[in-house]
């Protein structure tokens, strides 16, 4: 077997998604190579890495939530201090009392209507902090918690301030701990789409909101007066969501056709995921009423599905949901049918 | 691309950075910040030179764990008939002076370090 010669230039070269992909497809001595390395990148974030402070306490009842939220205090060290715990009264911090509230709202839908307890199932304690960086425009999940910024008060608010933000970070704590859909390319903006339906199911949960009264938008909010836009993305109208001097127009395909090659964002992650968002609302708005009662349930089972593979792209995961779908409400069921012509709609299904 | 070899700034060298990735993904701020060499200062040519370097140590390739990390590419454009090279790497690991070079272009190099 020929010696892997190449790990340096693996190491330097390839993002870790990349390198995910060639264990799954490359060669054997492509794979080989890509082993080696990740596991010598593992072993360099071992040792590189600073020693984590204890984790607080997970919930010690099923389907009661653990909410612990910190601020960084506009620096950049995680977890950060702690300001509120579970049972702990208002802060009088805006952010961190909207960091409470809406990792409350997202743990409520989670148990009461998927039955699930927590990102992990088992009441994994939520660890949100806000007041991250200066001006910080983003909020992200690092794999252990949330982390929210306070926007640049120029052209994004506060990112707390929409429960959809919240709810989609935390959905990719969930994502990362069923499917781990590697986070790049078809399965990175599956996952993307993943965390943007939960988080509009959340919202659409806590404001009691059917399909029609929706806004179907992600980040309402989040937008400033000074930008030209409603929201960051639109999953009825991909693409619609901003027209702006600054940030630009909205690049979100809702079709295959117009699905955008780009080595950017991790293989445009976050501009693919329109066309399985816009699948997902077709499926919902078809169906009628409460989207987190049929559509939404079907999207989870889904995501759930051992079927599903890391690198799973659309079109796995379409014959899923329609397959679910048909578990869950019977086979030629309307909701198999709606779900099917949703995927056929935006290209992914024919 | 290359890495680890010596290379030195002149008056020809274009820097391009780009930050990706992140909750927001706009055409706007993805757009690359592109940095003209023949129009920095002596000083400003000799901070960019040390960013780079710096980069240069960093082991390419590492990324942060979880969704919506931000990362910054670096693109040093082709220059006197040298080849080109690019650095990729994590928003946490970015020095200040790099987040300086994309929010305020060559006024960035002006910053401090912290």
């Amino acid at each position: 077997m020929a010696p892997c010669r190449d790990r340096e230039a693996f190491a330097r070269f390839m993002p870790p998604h990349v390198l995910e992909r060639i264990m799954s497809h490359g060669s054997a001595r492509l794979q080989r190579c890509a082993r080696m390395t990740l596991q010598a990148d593992a072993q360099f974030r071992l040792r590189n890495a600073s020693a984590p402070a204890a984790r607080p306490a997970d919930s010690s009842r099923p389907g009661e939530v653990a909410r612990y939220i910190y601020t960084a205090g506009n620096q950049e060290a995680l977890p950060g201090n702690l300001v509120r715990e579970e049972g702990e009264p208002d802060s009088g911090d805006i952010a961190v009392d909207e960091a409470y509230r809406w990792l409350g709202a997202t743990h409520l839908f989670y148990w009461q209507i998927l039955q699930r307890d927590s990102i992990d199932g088992e009441g994994m304690a939520l660890l949100g902090t806000v007041h991250y960086g200066e001006d910080y425009d983003n909020a992200f999940w690092n794999g252990a918690q949330m982390v929210f910024g306070d926007g640049d008060g120029e052209l994004f608010n506060r990112f707390t301030v929409a429960l959809d933000v919240v709810a989609h970070e935390l959905t990719h704590g969930v994502i990362e701990r069923e499917a781990g859909l590697v986070y790049a390319d078809q399965s990175g903006a599956l996952n993307e789409s993943l965390a943007d339906v939960f988080g509009a199911l959340v919202k659409q949960h806590h404001f009691e909101q059917n399909v029609e009264e929706a806004d179907w938008l992600i980040g309402e909010g989040l937008l400033t007066d000074r930008v030209n836009g409603l929201a960051l993305r639109s999953m009825a109208n991909p693409g619609s969501a901003y027209d702006d001097p600054v940030l630009g127009k909205d690049p979100q395909p809702g079709h295959m056709d117009d699905f955008v090659r780009t080595s950017s964002d991790n293989g445009g992650v976050h501009i693919n995921s329109g066309i399985p968002n816009r699948a997902f609302y077709l499926a919902a708005t078809g169906l009628g009423g409460f989207a987190w009662e049929k559509a939404g349930p079907v999207w989870f089972d889904a995501l759930t599905d051992p079927r599903l593979e890391r690198d799973g792209d659309f079109a796995q995961f379409a014959r899923l949901t329609v397959d679910c779908a048909a578990k869950r409400f019977g086979a030629d069921s309307e909701v198999m049918q709606v779900v099917n012509q949703a995927w056929i709609q935006v290209g992914v299904l024919s | 691309m290359s890495h680890n070899g010596r290379f030195e700034l002149d008056s020809t060298s274009v820097i391009l950075v780009t930050r990706e990735g992140g909750f927001v993904v706009t055409p706007g701020l993805a757009a690359p910040r592109r940095i003209d060499c023949r129009e920095l200062s002596a000083h400003q040519r000799l901070r960019l030179q040390t960013v780079l370097e710096e980069l240069d140590r960093q082991r390419g390739g590492l990324r942060s764990e979880g969704a919506d990390r931000r990362s910054f590419r670096v693109t040093l454009q082709v220059t006197s008939g040298r080849p080109e090279r690019e650095w990729e790497l994590d928003e946490s690991a970015a020095p200040r002076s790099l987040i300086g070079l994309w929010k305020h272009g060559a006024q960035g190099l002006d910053e401090s370090d912290g």
